[in-house]
């Protein structure tokens, strides 16, 4: 990350706007990857709505992901800001690689408020779930 | 008299106002500071279950306090409201912020439970099914 980055078009001084956080798959470690969505998704011209928006997503997310998380196992969140907007990748390692249920409460909202919404299972059971949250234009809703 | 404790830690939560003591007043008010999320959810199920004491009529939840809540959050709130209403109790929100409205409305969750915009409202519409009583607006101190 460069400070630099912090202007509109990230893109045009040439850094990739890529930050990977990994921490405990553990939901005592919920608040600070909601922080650090908060902080990542400002850097972009998300409205606090948008951010508000970003923040449940990416809680939702991992809060699914760590009810089947391997114990003592990390759970890793790749965020890349580009002119569209920003994709969340957010990944646990599983036992079984079962993919999250969608007639939940969890999926109902991490769809409705945080874009496109994906799920899918590696050959290793990694079990990840992509948001791609749009800046202006596509709205949701 | 309202303290100002300071804000609760980030992804803490912190629950203000006692229980009524055996067979004193009917209402409780229980005022919550922080972040719900599936961290704090189990310390918090625990307080509003306690809060559910023999002889009271109404519980109502100040939320204007709670910077975020998630589905876990809403969970606690509506299994609260199913415990309230299997024994005769009746439980009220208060004033939550656009933050947690909109999970309420995306859920529908906003339908099934009982919202206020003030406390002073929610106080107002008296008990569900006795009549209008004065109702204390603080919690009790210890």
């Amino acid at each position: 990350m460069t400070e630099e980055a912090a202007a509109p078009t990230a893109g045009a001084t040439g850094v990739r706007d890529a930050v990977t956080v990994r921490m405990p798959a553990d939901s005592a470690y919920l608040s600070v990857l909601r922080t650090a969505t908060a902080g990542l998704a400002a850097r972009l011209d998300f409205t606090l709505d948008e951010i508000e928006d970003l923040r449940i997503g990416v809680d939702e997310a991992c809060a699914m992901l760590l009810s089947q998380a391997l114990p003592g196992t990390d759970l890793t969140t790749e965020f890349e800001l580009n002119g569209n907007g920003m994709r969340v990748a957010v990944s646990v390692l599983t036992a079984d690689g079962r993919l999250p249920a969608r007639d939940t409460f969890a999926w109902t909202v991490l769809s409705a408020l945080a874009g496109d919404v994906n799920a899918h299972a590696g050959p290793d059971d990694r079990v990840t779930i992509v948001l791609h949250k749009h800046r202006d234009g596509v709205e949701s809703a | 008299m309202t303290t100002t404790a300071p804000a609760p830690r980030h992804g803490q939560i912190r629950v203000e106002g006692e229980p009524p003591p055996p067979g004193g007043s009917a209402n409780t008010v229980l005022r919550l500071y922080g972040e719900i999320d599936s961290a704090t959810t189990p310390a918090l199920r625990e307080h509003l279950f306690a809060a559910l004491r023999p002889g009271l009529r109404l519980l109502v939840i100040d939320l204007s306090g709670i910077t975020f809540c998630d589905v876990a959050g809403l969970a606690v709130l509506v299994g609260t409201r199913h415990r309230a209403e299997r024994l005769g109790m009746e439980l009220r929100l208060v004033g939550p912020r656009p933050q947690m409205r909109g999970t309420l409305r995306v859920t529908g969750l906003e339908r099934v439970l009982t919202i206020h915009p003030t406390l002073a409202r929610a106080l107002a519409d008296g008990p569900g099914e006795t009549g209008c009583h004065p109702t204390p607006t603080h919690p009790r101190p210890r």
